[in-house]
């Protein structure tokens, strides 16, 4: 025989109003009489169902290999060992495979029926069953299988959602003091630990100290019928970490089950690890929040050491600008007058960024303010010598040898009736010399920065400004300020910027310098301070 | 970083293209394990390195201070036009001799 006659398939597309089965289902009809298979086909021909043919066991086997089938039939005349096999084999299949089967025999052959019923068939009918009472055991056994497989569906879709959820069922023998857990128990917790908590006590002594009265006082709340009950506990099994956990507790009312309780078992330890980091960030927030206001009001009072005046003397005319990378910065400078022909003058780069360079910042201008060196019993007189002003700052910010904290720095006097000038550097970038006629001359007297070596000695340079010389000190910020390819703005941009703005007023120079240098950064923030000093001697 | 131990000296090599807060720390950390008050010489090999910052030039400062006070401290491979002139500047080119490279630095050492 061969498939195409074995598996004839008919297939039955009307649908049959009389009959209550609502889907489409696939029957196989098993007997070696093709008369007898098409008369059964023709009295379930009102259902809608697709009914395939096999004349014997092994056309059966490979029919339902091919599709699977949701009823068996069998008619059997007399006994055919080698179908009842196959039929035991089909009935093997997993749950949602295994069809229902109804077998049509001769009721009186005692010995063929327990045949047929060790063969694990569903539901039997005599062999000469009429056509309306098959058509309506077929139709129920269809409906049947139906709704267990909507049933196991179901349960999938729960199993499902139950872990999802990290959630499980229980019970509880209030009388014993014996637990029940469901079998999600171990999907939802990923351990078989849980399993050793069978009893009250067990449960009880695995939760947290502070967590075990809460716990009995909610079982006996609930088992007083104040349900549902929830409780929330800490335990830790016998591996692993502590978890979290919810427990909802119910009596169960029903029946004899008054001392019964039932509920669930939620896991939240991840819900409550991520209410913890939650918590966390609130308070790193707030610290940020606390910091950011310290910083703002230290950047406020960093811009309030800038110099006080413009015209600190006569013929004298001091111009800046002054922007940190960060909120606060650890370039500083001021402008002063010592006496009534003398300006001092001065600018400094802190080594690093942020808030320990500003310290020292603060901590360097406050040691030359204006008042503080005579309360320090230093003489007025020194602050005229530049050389010994670096020197003296370079005892006095010795710094660890351990993590070096030091500043370059460039530290001047104008006397303003003559033009001279006194300057020293301590490893600071060259001062640029512009004078009235455009001409451009660079001090770049190298010498160690301040802080570094305890026995540095620094000297001065002279200078003779003409009137409308001016001078410029800056910090490296200015010539190592990159573009976002990564290329430094450079000594070379810096004094052909310069020299194009010989006729540029100094405080408009340096306005224009701080847009010039956000426009090589195409806007970005700075990576370092910038700050530059002009200071112009218009003479008498 | 490149760390190699010569009988004459610990030879450094800093890998990045920049020496500034970020990246001297590490080479102040190694050093620092490597050298344990060992009282040995020191080559560090800047031939990466195009660019240093404050904390870079501080990060020299305290190698320096490591190796000391038996200890010499010799760069090398000085080819970056800005790290040059910041050693200039300040004077570093002073206490800090640079060779042209390796070899020569550990010849100045024999």
């Amino acid at each position: 025989m061969n498939e195409a006659q074995a598996l004839s398939e008919r297939r039955r597309s009307e649908p049959a109003a009389a009959a209550p089965v609502a889907e489409r289902f696939r029957i196989l009809l098993v007997d070696p009489s093709p008369q007898a298979l098409a008369h059964i086909a023709a009295a379930l021909a009102p259902l809608p169902c697709l009914v395939a043919e096999a004349g014997d066991a092994e056309a059966a086997l490979l029919a339902t290999r091919q599709h699977p089938i949701d009823l068996l039939l069998l008619r059997l005349q007399s006994c055919a060992g080698d179908v009842l096999t196959a039929c035991r084999q089909i009935g093997e299949a997993p749950d949602d495979r295994r069809p229902a089967v109804l077998a049509l025999t001769p009721f009186e052959d005692r010995a063929l029926l327990d045949q047929v019923l060790a063969a694990g068939v569903t539901d039997l009918l005599p062999i000469d069953v009429p056509d309306g009472l098959l058509r309506a055991r077929v139709a129920q056994l269809l409906n049947a299988q139906r709704d267990a497989r909507q049933l196991r569906l179901q349960a999938q879709r729960l199993r499902a959602a139950q872990f999802i959820a990290r959630i499980a069922y229980w019970e509880l023998d209030l009388r014993q003091g014996r637990f029940s857990w469901s079998p999600e128990i171990e999907a939802v917790f990923g351990t078989a630990v849980w399993r050793g908590l069978e009893t009250l006590t067990a449960l009880t002594q695995r939760a947290h100290p502070d967590d075990r009265q809460e716990l009995l006082a909610a079982f006996e709340r609930a088992g007083r019928g104040h349900g549902p009950v929830t409780v929330d506990v800490r335990i830790r099994l016998r591996e692993g970490p502590e978890l979290y956990v919810r427990l909802d507790a119910s009596r169960l009312a029903h029946g004899t089950d008054e001392l019964r309780l039932a509920g669930t078992v939620q896991d939240l330890t991840e819900q409550r690890r991520n209410e913890q980091l939650q918590r966390v960030h609130e308070r790193l927030s707030a610290a940020y929040d606390t910091i950011r206001r310290d910083l703002e009001a230290a950047a406020e009072l960093q811009r309030s050491l800038m110099p006080r005046l413009q015209n600190p003397l006569p013929g004298v005319a001091v111009h800046w600008l002054y922007r940190p990378a960060a909120a606060v910065g650890g370039d500083l400078h001021n402008a002063w007058a010592l006496d009534p022909h003398t300006l001092a003058f001065y600018q400094f780069d802190v080594s690093g960024h942020g808030v320990p360079s500003a310290m020292l910042s603060l901590a360097v201008h406050k040691a030359l303010a204006p008042g503080a060196l005579e309360s320090a019993g230093i003489s007025r007189r020194r602050l005229r010598a530049p050389e010994q002003v670096l020197g003296w700052l370079n005892r006095e910010f010795r710094s660890d040898e351990s993590a070096p904290q030091y500043f370059t720095m460039a530290y001047g006097t104008l006397d303003a009736q003559t033009g001279v000038v006194l300057l020293a550097q301590a490893g600071h970038p060259p001062t640029l010399i512009q004078h009235a006629d455009g001409t451009l001359e660079t001090l770049d007297e190298g010498a160690m920065p301040v802080g570094l070596f305890a026995d540095t000695e620094y000297s001065a340079s002279v200078l003779q400004l003409r009137p409308g010389s001016r001078l410029i000190l800056y910090s490296d910020g200015i010539t190592d300020c990159c573009d976002p390819q990564g290329e430094p703005w450079g000594m070379a941009r810096w004094q052909a910027f310069v020299e194009q703005h010989r006729q540029t007023p100094a405080f408009e120079l340096v306005r224009q310098l701080e847009a010039c240098l956000l426009q090589w950064r195409r806007n970005e923030e700075p990576e370092d301070d910038l700050s530059a000093l002009v200071v112009e001697w218009t003479g008498r | 970083m490149r760390i190699e131990r010569q009988p004459q000296a610990l030879i450094v090599a800093p890998s990045g293209p920049r020496l500034d807060s970020l990246t001297s720390l590490a080479v102040k950390q190694a050093v620092a394990a490597e050298l344990a008050g060992t009282g040995s010489h020191l080559v560090l090999d800047l031939g990466a390195v195009q660019f240093m910052d404050s904390s870079g030039l501080g990060a020299l400062v305290s190698l320096l201070k490591m190796v000391a006070p038996s200890g010499r401290l010799l760069l090398c491979h000085v080819d970056s036009p800005r790290v040059l002139q910041l050693l200039q500047l300040t004077r570093m080119d002073r206490i800090m001799p640079q060779y042209p490279d390796l070899d020569a630095a550990l010849a100045a050492l024999e």
